[in-house]
């Protein structure tokens, strides 16, 4: 039964790996340098910190309940009801992020490489992908993420080497952005950006040995918070932030720099190809959870059977009309709020009502 | 198991041939490749769009050769997209920008602002960052015209020479797209491009064409492109002809390289900006007068001084061309500044374009002669 | 098939059935005493020997040791004896001839003539104690008529002259054992390995016989520890099926499912080790080669020697190595014999091979169907010159390349030896020369697909480079369709369907997928002979030490 797979450490934090890169990729490093501005790289270890307190904050509430997630648990909390609640918002969750990931990144190859394919073509490639990857199961997809992630990784950092000749202290100055209240008390939003915390609420179960949580959330973690850190930076490096055009996609606008010699020039098409498989990646494990969630929502015992109706809602999800007016709408305040709404307080609330309610119930619960 | 390969290879090649229709699948031959653009101005407020493509021989007879045959062709139009479309239709081949190496604007039309030019191209996910930035001191087809008879079978790889020539001559200056693209948009740095001078049959890349937002207010001469390099920390290594200290009307060609990077400071004192520029350049001798033996310290000491003096001269000539002249801070010292302060709100209310005119330098050049590249003592 | 049907499949529900063997961790490593026996005497009582042979040789499994139990007419009376000999690694003529002969008619004879010869003089009715000869003295020098023959009084000499083919003799009573060399072969004569040729090393192949090629195996390992199971697979046929591990290294869970799956098949026939392989391998649906084939007894013996499994089956000169991982594939049996930086080279070499012939020819309709940017300007003129008077697209120029490439290379291997020039000619000129100058395809072209098949050709492993000139079709097609967006579904297809693989428990890419105990393996990169210290983690052997710490001890003396 390759669905009961359970990761190790290592893979683990690939997996967390991969769904931060992926952010990385679209706009999530723009977004939170449009907020703060020069102000970002404070920013950013600002909020590191607070994020940090959090996931410690979770290690040590997620200690009372080995090998359950936010659905056991609010299950534990709340009974049924709760459960078939928090259920149907984590499905809707998970379809919501995964379809602004696509659609933005279909665009935006689309835009590149694409411009006569209609989307629905190019949507229909990912698709395939996940119901592939969903059909052979989850050990594979973790393992492809393995296998992915080093090359990503790599490109990313590549991508980063391309600035080193432009980096000049002065690029990050006034060093506090525009000014300590949007800094600091304004950007408290940016926080959605290490919104890899979301899947630490799943984590647990598909773990093999439960006391590796605490070191794969922490290690992912500052590993994610490194990159998003590098990437900004290089992104503040490269594009002015009084620049009056926007850097959309500014991380595929940095791929561009890169070049090797005089002979290859613009290699950014490799990048792309990586990202790609990186997206595939992120796509297959959406899916995987959604599945999850279904499973754990309707008690079927095999759930990859429900791989073609997720894939076949999430498709006609995709073909919902979309302009980049929406995208800016969906990943700059409807996702921004609803990861802050949703994971950081909401999520956070049932954990620390379900332990207390472990505390004063004590051993009732068992899984 | 027979019909469910045979209903499923059905529904794969249906699929196939509906939806895909490898929409965006185009040969390599059904393109023109674009090696250099040039825009001009023409009559009616519309522009002359030039461009150079890289028109495949037809090869007949197996031919080795790999030649390439490069023509021009014109067309004028209100925007370089219809620009392209029209030409796209007169060629019957689609227009392809990606390996574009250089765009050439003329002069005029860089007087009159270049922004609107600049976005379209930028947005573009054809062109290369790296692809030059000419401003031509006659017409765009000019230059175009000038590269194409010049015999070189790849021209794009002469457009690609210009910023490899900047490493050791400083005669001109590394203006990538990119570069001018991001400082169009920014209040940060100023943009400044290749300058290119259009003679009988030849181009000449000498000096670079300074900008203020996206007007060309004017050009600075090679040698102060030279003080731009270094300022800027660009520059390799560059030949200077510095008067003997010895004998009147002699001159002592020196070598220069930077030895470490320059420090540049910029103050604000009584809201007029105090600019410092320190620099440290080793140089070695290639050729001297009669009258000087390098042998002696003393005489190397002379020199050293003499180049000191040179430099600062040629940096405060510079400095004033920039400030005095054109008022365009094409260095950078806008975005130094900033770094002086802690919050954008308050940065702000420094009115860099207002006070850039009135600022003070103070320069100090700190040369060494490290060796020679002389065999003979004289 | 209708639509209800097809609808009730995709949106359905039906159980999962999936059968997974996982290979459990049962290392520990076992005490050296178990590997190397102290030396134990031979005891006197035959029945005694027997079973510690039994024991020592697991004879109950083993199918190829023997041991012939005779009776020894000694006087008037009979000694129980026995013969051990391993089958395969003996002359049986010699066998009959110089030992068995002798001891059976001969000895009868000479103690009936004694008889006789006693009768007149009824000496024996007086003395009925005629005096004791001495058996071991009267086998040693008189009743084995064999040049060399040698007295054993220590079990561990016996076992290995019994393992380097000679047959040993055991008498009840005696506290020793002869040695008789019976060294010999018979059938067809060993040749050359065709397929996987090497420079440096044996140059030795299996044959059809399947007790020849135990008898390889043994040659080289020489350890009683090395066991041959025999089985009998097919209903009809009966083919013989030896299984082949080293018990005190191998994990007895891989011998047990080995053993499982082979007796588990019910075939009627069974004629060769690649229709064993479709039949055993884990997932028989990917083209990806799950078992090692080889005809080179060095290599089965090494792997065999690191805790795998080899099986034989009668009538094919391929025997087939589980379990197999991707790495193993790329390696080639000359790979120990060269200093490790060479071989890692070669690996890397061969990696590159694996990727080129995979992919470039997608990757070329790709680029030049939708990233022309990526080529360099130069270059991508010097294309552009050269398709210029192609009257076809990409896609079919490369498609027409591909198939008649595969054609010569289908014709070349069928025809006999003597036509094959000629093929190669007809294929070098035509598709070569011809097509270029009469524009049907371009240069170019021609060194993508020679560069691709060149790459296939480098990789040492046949059914991997078959399995990969499957997907370099539709990898093509993939690249057509929709440039790097249908390259990266196909990669991630095949990463996905490629890590779902395992190979008897063991995972494809094991040991950097999953990425455990790095230090314990032997992974991609080949570390240095003397720091290969221990057996492949994965495998979970019983004896994971495979060398001491320090290997080269005489280095320690060095001052």
């Amino acid at each position: 039964m390759s669905n009961n797979y359970k990761m190790k450490k290592y893979e683990a934090i690939c997996l967390i790996l991969i769904i931060m890169v992926n952010k990385l990729i679209l706009n999530v490093p723009y977004y939170i340098i449009d907020l703060v501005g020069t102000g970002a790289l404070i920013n950013l270890i600002y909020i590191g910190v607070i994020g940090l307190i959090f996931v410690l904050c979770l290690n040590y509430l997620f200690q009372r309940f080995p090998n359950s997630d936010i659905i056991d648990i609010s299950e534990f909390l709340g009974g049924k009801v709760l459960k078939v609640i928090m259920c149907i918002i984590f499905v809707a969750f998970f379809f919501l992020v995964s379809y602004i990931t696509l659609t933005d990144f279909a665009n935006m190859i689309k835009s590149i490489y694409f411009d006569e394919s209609p989307l629905i073509f190019i949507m229909l490639f990912f698709m395939v992908g996940i119901v592939v990857s969903n059909l052979v199961g989850f050990k594979s997809i973790v393992r492809t993420i393995c296998l992915v992630v080093p090359f990503t990784l790599i490109s990313i950092i590549l991508a980063l080497f391309a600035v080193y000749d432009e980096f000049a202290l002065d690029k990050f100055s006034p060093f506090f952005g525009y000014n300590a209240q949007t800094t600091f008390i304004n950007g408290l939003l940016n926080i959605f950006s290490l919104y890899i915390v979301t899947y630490y609420y799943f984590l647990m179960p598909l773990l093999k040995d439960s006391f590796t949580f605490k070191k794969v959330t922490t290690i992912s973690y500052i590993m994610s918070w490194v990159l998003l850190f590098l990437t900004v930076i290089s992104i503040l490096t490269i594009f002015s932030i009084t620049n009056d055009t926007e850097p959309l996609n500014s991380l595929y606008l940095l791929s561009r720099r890169i070049e090797l010699g005089n002979f290859l020039k613009s290699l950014d098409a490799l990048f792309i190809l990586l990202w790609l498989i990186s997206i595939f990646c992120y796509l297959s494990v959406s899916t995987f959870l959604i599945n999850r969630v279904l499973k754990k929502l309707t008690n079927v015992s095999n759930e990859k059977m429900l791989t073609f109706s997720t894939t076949s809602i999430f498709f006609g999800l995709c073909l919902v009309p979309f302009n980049i007016a929406i995208s800016r709408f969906m990943e700059n305040v409807v996702y921004r709020y609803l990861i802050i709404g949703l994971i950081f307080i909401g999520c956070f609330m049932i954990l620390l009502l379900a332990n207390l309610k472990f505390k004063f119930k004590k051993g009732t619960y068992e899984k | 198991m027979i019909k469910k390969c045979i209903a499923f290879s059905l529904i794969l090649i249906i699929l196939l041939f509906t939806l895909t229709g490898c929409y965006d699948s185009n040969g390599i031959e059904n393109f023109y490749y674009i090696v250099a653009l040039g825009i001009d101005k023409a009559k009616n407020n519309s522009i002359s769009l030039s461009i150079q493509i890289a028109k495949s021989t037809s090869s007949s007879e197996a031919s080795t050769s790999q030649s390439s045959e490069y023509k021009i062709y014109t067309v004028d139009c209100e925007s370089i997209e219809s620009g392209i479309n029209i030409l796209n239709n007169y060629l019957n081949k689609k227009i392809n920008l990606s390996h574009c190496s250089a765009i050439v604007f003329s002069e005029e039309i860089a007087k009159e602002g270049v922004k609107s030019y600049i976005n379209i191209l930028g947005n573009d996910t054809e062109i290369r960052p790296s692809c030059n930035l000419l401003i031509s001191s006659g017409t765009a087809y000019d230059v175009l015209d000038k590269v194409s008879n010049s015999g070189e079978s790849f021209s794009s790889r002469l457009y690609e020479y210009i910023l490899h020539s900047v490493d050791y001559t400083g005669y001109t200056i590394d203006s990538t797209f990119a570069h001018f693209f991001s400082r169009i948009n920014t209040e940060l740095t100023q943009p400044i491009a290749i300058y290119t001078v259009v003679n009988e049959d030849t181009i000449q890349n000498s000096g670079a064409a300074i900008f203020n937002d996206d007007i060309m207010l004017g050009t600075i001469p090679p040698l102060q492109t030279i003080a731009h390099l270094m300022i800027t920390d660009e520059l390799d290594s560059c030949m200077i002809s510095v008067d003997s200290p010895f004998n009147e009307g002699e001159l002592v060609d020196l070598n220069l390289k930077k030895c470490t990077a320059p420090q540049v400071d910029v103050h604000l004192m009584n809201h007029t900006p105090f600019i410092t520029v320190r620099l440290s350049v080793k140089g070695s001798i290639n050729s001297s007068g009669e009258s000087f033996d390098y042998t002696i310290p003393e005489n190397i000491k002379m020199v050293e001084q003499a180049t000191n003096q040179y430099l600062e001269k040629l940096i405060r000539e510079y400095l004033y061309t920039i400030t005095k002249e054109y008022n365009s801070d094409v260095v950078g010292f806008n975005g130094i500044l900033a770094s002086k302060f802690l919050s954008t709100d308050e940065f702000e209310k420094v009115h860099w374009n207002e006070i850039f005119k009135d600022s003070f330098f103070k320069i100090e050049v700190d040369t060494k002669i490290t060796s020679s590249h002389l065999f003979n003592k004289e | 098939m209708n639509i209800k049907n097809l609808f009730q499949q995709l949106f359905g529900y039906t159980e999962q059935e999936d059968y997974e063997f996982i290979l459990p961790n049962t290392a520990n490593n076992l005490p050296e005493s178990d590997v190397n026996p102290t030396a134990e005497k031979i005891y006197p009582s035959l029945s005694v020997n027997i079973e510690f042979l039994k024991t020592k040789y697991n004879l109950l499994i083993n199918s190829d040791i023997k041991i012939r139990k005779f009776a020894l007419p000694v006087q008037d009376k009979k000694v129980a004896a026995a013969l051990l000999f391993i089958d395969g690694m003996v002359d049986e003529s010699t066998i009959t001839e110089s030992v068995l002969q002798p001891l059976l008619l001969k000895n009868s004879i000479t103690m009936k003539e004694q008889e006789n010869a006693n009768k007149p003089g009824r000496i024996s009715i007086k003395n009925p104690r005629t005096p004791r000869i001495n058996l071991e003295n009267f086998i040693y020098n008189g009743l084995i008529p064999h040049n060399s023959i040698s007295k054993e009084t220590e079990f561990k000499e016996v076992v290995s002259k019994v393992n380097a083919g000679f047959c040993a003799l055991f008498v009840d009573t005696v506290g020793c054992a002869f040695c008789v060399e019976t060294k010999g072969f018979k059938g067809r004569s060993v040749s050359e390995p065709i397929t996987e040729s090497i420079i440096r090393g044996p140059q030795e192949a299996f044959v059809e016989n399947i007790r020849i090629n135990t008898s390889l195996l043994r040659k080289i390992i020489n350890n009683e520890n090395f066991v041959i199971e025999e089985v009998e697979v097919g209903k009809v046929s009966k083919t013989k099926v030896a299984i082949c591990y080293i018990q005190n290294i191998a994990n007895d869970d891989l011998v047990a499912e080995t053993k499982y799956r082979i007796n588990n098949l019910k075939i009627d026939s069974l004629l060769s080790s690649g229709q064993l392989e479709q039949l055993i391998k884990d997932n028989p649906n990917n083209t990806f080669p799950q078992t090692i084939a080889t005809e080179r007894p060095d290599r089965v013996s090494s792997y065999l020697l690191s805790g795998r499994v080899a099986i034989i089956v009668n009538g094919t000169p391929f025997v087939l190595v589980v379990p197999a991982i991707f790495i193993d594939f790329l390696s080639s049996a000359e790979d120990r014999n060269l200093n490790y930086h060479f071989t890692n080279f070669l690996k890397f070499i061969r990696g590159i091979a694996l990727f080129f012939a995979i992919f470039l020819p997608g990757l070329y309709v790709a680029i030049t169907n939708y990233h022309q940017e990526l080529i360099p300007s130069e270059l991508l003129f010097a294309i552009a010159n050269a398709r210029e008077a192609i009257p076809f697209p990409v896609i079919f120029e490369i498609l027409i390349m591909e198939v008649s490439f595969e054609l010569i290379r289908e014709a070349g291997l069928r025809v006999s030896s003597s036509f094959s020039t000629t093929i190669g000619i007809i294929g070098a000129l035509i598709l070569g020369d011809a097509a270029v100058s009469a524009s049907i395809v371009s240069p170019i072209l021609i060194i993508v697909v020679a560069f691709t098949g060149i790459c296939g050709f480098a990789i040492p492993d046949f059914s991997l480079t078959s399995s990969i000139r499957i997907y370099r079709f539709f990898y093509i097609v993939l690249g057509f369709l929709a440039g790097f967006l249908g390259i990266a579904l196909g990669f991630f297809i095949h990463f996905i369907l490629l890590t779902n693989l395992s190979s008897f428990g063991v995972p494809y890419f094991a040991p950097y997928i999953p990425f455990e105990n790095l230090n314990e393996n032997n992974g991609y990169i080949m570390k240095p002979v003397w720091k290969r210290q221990r057996r492949n983690q994965f495998l979970n052997t019983k004896r994971p030490e495979a060398a001491n710490k320090i290997s080269m001890e005489w280095r320690k003396h060095v001052k």
